[in-house]
């Protein structure tokens, strides 16, 4: 049973509206991504239906894909990248936000706006090309992990929540003689959590999704993580004008490329309620026990 | 009290020697090392390797070994015979994306804070968060079982009421707002979490208070979730304003036809068909560098508006 | 860039130790090539290092592969034209894209093949005396490349429901008129017998797909046996003495209001002018469409799916429906497969005798059949000298083994029909011999327009392609009317284009190349 909490009379105009708004945009969502589920099931030789009852889904689109060899490598690939992108990545932004949150850094202006002008005038696919091979980092994780270790909307995003922290906490931290890295880590950061797991997420899906860059800087098919492997396996069930015969078909091609979708989402979906958990506590309190 | 001092010392530093503010926050250099380090070596070195924009690009003569043509590659991108269709096509797109798009977001992140139903509210929020994922390819194909006259499902109804389906893909009075409500629905969730993060960040003392003293739900969304959300807004909006030529590549190039190219073709679109795919790398180059002075133009001068108002802004 | 390379030297220096480490394990008398290709089955895995064919190649010819896959289409591209700009080109490797083969020309990166030609005599007999096709890779009188003879052309065809032919009692089209009354009954007559108005006359997408086809300038391979049958297919008119782009050509604008009244009749899928042709291939599959144009690779591959959603349906091809002076043509082509290259620094580094030994070793016998069909006995079998795919090892490992196999392949019939199968339906009212149909639909008169491929892009080429193929969907939609002022519009547009310069490379280019007749 669904408990009802008190609400004022002054609200309810207010609370039905946010109700109403929750369920019409869960519905303008859920639609087409259920859809999607549905052509995934879809068997060979019969059209998707929005309504198809369980027992007629069929499960071949995935066993198709998850019988590839190929995938199981790639899907370890991408965890490394995704894990790998988020810890350097996370590291490299808090300790580039902080200091220039701080008013009492000098030059802080120049920096900021050193930075700020890389995120308007990027040099491009070919200039940046150069500099990986240039710097060794051809066919090595490091050429991804380290050309989009920070990220500038995320570096300001996260500088401009340090800025909005109470400055009376660090300040009397650092009377009580704590270094600056001793306020960020024990101050500051706990403070941050909602932040850090936000950013952290945008550097995960960022990541995770990674697709053109492994195409050009990687050259070992063996390092390719999940998004160009299942490109790659999809790409060889519809090129059809080269195809071997039909021996092999099991399941229609649009539930092949519905499915892949799924199997990539997932493990997107599955750590989101845990990131969620921080949006819902109540972080100031939490910070200050500590 | 102490701490008073100390805050006061820090806010009028500028009379202090130069050299004695860096030693003491040579902690702070420290930390920002690393990062520094990387915008040298990851943005500003490519940024000498775009000179290829003002060169005659030779893989075999090197970066600095090419000859020079001055501006030929810009000349050739103005000059182009769709230059001004580009053009405008690019603003409107991203201006209206801008402006439709990010009240939304806003919305969605006090509703789901808001909502006493809080499972509703993670519901809410899982579900909409996950259009992110799908690829354009994918939500292109979305959009046409929904969308298409032979068989989507609101142009089922629409000749259900005797009406004659719209081609909404294919008609230019209509594509553009496929292209931005299309995009709104991949990406709202997503926005959103950020203003959640922003909301969370609230102090729980100020909605306390609040209650304390009788205001009302909507009072309290008014007068302390919005203005606890005004930071990021603006920031967002800066940081989108330094990419206003940037109209989404990835969505365009899936969903965009022969049929709307008057009025979907954008600046990125036509460099990939006209510089990527014929290899002309220094004209990709010179029109990125155009975009960016454009970004650079209007972040400039809206930081200086949201400071006049009283915002901290970017710098 | 030599200043900052000095200062960043620490990173250069641990990826130099790597690399020399690796070139201290490398045997005296190999000689390393680096092969860049893109794999002929990108569902199955790639071969590593350790692959044993590597090793063979290695014990019989004494030439150690360095592979690299190349990602798939314009990605591919995009790829070598990085590893181009970098001056980091593989020794020997796969241009598909002419564009990018005229632009490493020009930038001196690839070697001149004459050499290496000489010294592989059978496979040289055998594929590259063709002077015509030889012109393709030609340049200045250098050539540089070697071009293969066409792989998998020609096999597109228009494919009918032959079972809703039956139904309503009608005669397969032969001509425009009669093609328009097809389509018009399949549309209209519920052929299928649902009770919806849910069917199509036609099929087809704005597709500039160019496997064993040439999209040419306007609506693409899909439309082109409209153009065909108006005698207008392809961007030129290939004459000598009247040279012209069939855009001017009056009957150009004819074959396009043919297609303006299919679509304002609503007898091809209104959603032709924006669906991909995957949505297409879905849609027939779903027995929506009474014809369509399709590849015999793309009906063998949707066969069982549309089986299975169509019982008791059956599938044929017509022959292109003829024009008012009697002409049908189902397309155009280029007489021309996959194009291999040599970077210029190979050549210059004398790898090319183990170049040509290595291509020499995939052209026949032994090293023809396991790079074209893998270990005989493991992954196939020769039954009456035809290699059949030995179904006991796994699709994806047969697709490994044969991941090269465009540098073996010449399309003699046994690796057709080892390619295209028979195939019966569920409930055996048909039976599809698909390679009965490649012939058929390869001998349906094509018009060979190979020279295209010669002719070099225009500066603003994008803008020529978009401007010719949006007026065209323009008029096909209806969205402009085709009448005189229109059409006159559209041409004299072309002027603001740079046209003119375009035509009269073309023609400088095909006439050089005896394309013209």
């Amino acid at each position: 049973m669904i408990k009802f909490p008190k609400i004022s009379r002054a609200d309810r105009p207010i609370e039905f509206s946010v109700v109403a708004f929750l369920v019409v945009t869960l519905l303008v969502t859920v639609i087409p991504l259920w859809y999607v589920l549905m052509i995934s099931f879809t068997p060979l030789g019969s059209s998707p239906k929005l309504l198809a009852l369980p027992w007629e889904w069929s499960f071949r689109a995935y066993q198709e894909l998850l019988a590839q060899p190929a995938l199981v490598r790639a899907g370890l690939n991408s965890i490394i990248l995704t894990v790998g992108g988020v810890l350097i990545s996370l590291t490299m932004t808090v300790l580039t936000a902080y200091p220039l949150s701080r008013k009492d850094l000098p030059f802080r202006g120049f920096f900021t706006g050193m930075i700020l002008f890389t995120f308007l005038f990027s040099a491009g696919l070919i200039p940046n090309y150069l500099v990986i091979r240039d710097l060794g980092l051809l066919n090595t994780y490091w050429a991804i992990l380290l050309n989009g270790a920070v990220s500038v909307y995320n570096l300001f995003v996260m500088k401009s929540f340090f800025q909005n922290l109470p400055e009376s906490l660090e300040e009397a931290a650092k009377i009580d003689g704590a270094t600056d890295l001793q306020v960020l880590w024990h101050i500051v950061l706990p403070l941050s959590r909602p932040i850090l797991m936000t950013i952290g997420l945008f550097y995960a899906v960022t990541n995770w999704n990674a697709f053109f860059e492994p195409i050009l800087f990687l050259s070992d098919r063996n390092m390719m993580p999940l998004p160009v492997a299942l490109r790659d396996i999809l790409l060889g069930l519809n090129n059809a004008e080269y195809v071997e015969s039909t021996a092999n078909q099991v399941a229609s091609s649009d539930a092949l490329k519905m499915a892949a979708v799924v199997i990539t989402t997932i493990p997107m979906l599955a750590i989101y309620p845990w990131i969620q958990r921080y949006f819902t506590q109540g972080v100031l309190l939490g910070g200050v026990k500590e | 009290m102490n701490a008073n001092v100390v805050i006061r010392r820090g806010a009028k530093p500028k009379t202090q020697p130069v050299l004695a503010r860096v030693w003491r926050a040579r902690m702070l250099f420290l930390m920002l090392l690393p990062g520094l380090l990387y915008f040298v070596l990851f943005r500003y070195l490519p940024l000498l390797n775009a000179q290829i924009a003002f060169k005659d690009f030779q893989p075999t003569l090197g970066v600095w070994g090419s000859p020079w043509i001055g501006f030929q590659h810009f000349l050739s991108f103005f000059n182009s015979f769709y230059f001004s269709q580009l053009m405008t096509n690019t603003l409107i797109i991203s201006v209206l994306k801008l402006v439709i798009g990010i009240p939304p977001a806003i919305i969605l992140a006090i509703a789901i804070h808001e909502s006493s139903f809080k499972r509703l509210g993670r519901l809410v929020q899982t579900a909409t968060y996950l259009p992110h994922f799908l690829s354009w390819v994918i939500v292109f194909g979305v959009l046409l079982a929904m969308l298409s006259p032979s068989e989507g499902l609101i142009n089922k109804g629409i000749v259900s009421t005797g009406a004659d389906p719209i081609g909404f893909l294919t008609d230019p009075n209509y594509f553009r707002w496929v292209a931005i409500f299309s995009d709104i629905w991949k990406e709202t969730g997503w926005s959103a979490i950020l203003y959640l993060a922003a909301l969370i960040g609230i102090s729980p003392d100020l909605y306390e208070a609040a209650q304390m003293d009788g205001a009302t739900r909507w009072q309290r969304i008014r007068f302390i979730s919005l203005p606890g959300l005004l930071d990021v807004i603006i920031l967002v909006t800066l940081l989108r304003l330094g990419h206003i030529l940037d109209a989404g590549f990835g969505q365009i190039f899936i969903l965009y036809s022969l049929p709307v190219y008057s009025v979907a073709d954008i600046i990125d679109t036509w460099v990939y068909r006209q510089g990527i795919q014929n290899f002309e790398f220094g004209m990709a180059t010179a029109v990125g560098l155009f975009k960016g002075l454009i970004g650079l133009l209007l972040i400039v001068t809206a930081n200086r508006i949201a400071r006049r108002f009283g915002d901290r802004g970017l710098y | 860039m030599k200043k900052w390379q000095v200062l960043f030297g620490i990173v250069a220096t641990a990826g130099a130790v790597v690399s020399l480490a690796q070139l201290g394990t490398a045997q005296s008398g190999l000689t390393d090539i680096s092969l860049a290709l893109n794999i002929a089955n990108p569902e199955s895995p790639i071969p590593a290092a350790n692959w044993d064919t590597w090793t063979t190649i290695k014990d019989k010819i004494g030439v150690n592969i360095k592979f690299t896959s190349l990602p798939a289409a314009a990605d591919g591209d995009t790829k070598l034209g990085a590893l181009a700009a970098a001056n980091d080109l593989p020794d020997l490797f796969e241009v598909r894209n002419p564009n990018l083969f005229d632009r490493l020309v020009q930038q001196g990166q690839l070697a001149s093949v004459s050499s290496i030609t000489a010294l592989m005599p059978r496979r040289n007999a055998m594929r590259y005396t063709d002077r015509k096709r030889n012109a393709l890779a030609t340049v200045n009188g250098v050539q540089y490349g070697f071009q293969e003879p066409a792989s998998l052309s020609r096999q597109y065809a228009i494919s009918i429901r032959k079972d809703w032919l039956e139904k309503l009692g009608l005669k397969a089209p032969t001509t425009l008129e009669e093609f328009y009354e097809v389509a018009k009954a399949f549309t209209e007559r519920d052929p299928d017998g649902n009770g919806k108005k849910d069917t199509y006359g036609y099929g087809g997408v704005i597709d500039y797909d160019t496997a064993g086809v040439l999209p040419g300038l306007g609506l693409g391979n899909h439309f082109q046996w409209i153009y065909g049958a108006y005698s207008v297919a392809g961007t030129w008119n290939y004459k000598a003495k009247s040279f012209n782009a069939n855009v001017k050509d009056p009957n150009y604008r004819k074959a396009t209001e043919y297609i303006a009244k299919l679509v304002s009749n609503k007898l091809i899928d209104p959603d032709w002018a924006t669906m991909k042709r995957a949505d297409l291939r879905t849609r027939w599959q779903q027995g929506r469409y009474g014809m369509f144009y399709e590849s015999v690779g793309g009906l063998q591959s949707g066969i069982r799916n549309f089986d299975g959603n169509n019982k008791k349906a059956e599938l044929m091809f017509i022959a292109p429906p003829k024009g008012p002076s009697g002409k049908a043509v189902p397309g155009i082509y280029a007489n021309a497969g996959w194009l291999f290259v040599v970077s210029k620094k190979a050549l210059d580094a004398g790898k090319g005798p183990a170049i040509a030994k290595f291509l020499e070793f995939a052209n026949y016998n032994e090293g023809y059949y396991l790079l074209g069909f893998g270990k005989r006995g493991v992954h196939y079998n020769l039954v009456d000298n035809i290699p059949v795919a030995n179904l006991a090892a796994s699709a994806a490992e047969r697709g490994m083994y044969t991941q090269l196999k465009w540098l073996a392949l010449n399309s003699n019939p046994g690796e057709l029909k080892a390619r295209y199968a028979i195939f019966t339906t569920a409930e055996k009212q048909a039976t599809y011999n698909f390679y009965e149909m490649l012939l058929d639909a390869q001998n349906n008169g094509w018009v060979d327009r190979t020279g295209d491929i010669a002719i070099r892009a225009a500066s603003n080429q994008a803008d020529i392609e978009r401007y010719v193929a949006e007026n065209m969907v323009q008029f096909a939609l209806g969205q402009r009317p085709i009448n005189d002022g229109n059409w006159d519009q559209f041409l004299n547009g072309l002027n603001g284009l740079n046209f003119e310069q375009y035509e009269n490379n073309a023609e400088k280019v095909l006439k050089t190349g005896g394309f013209l007749r």
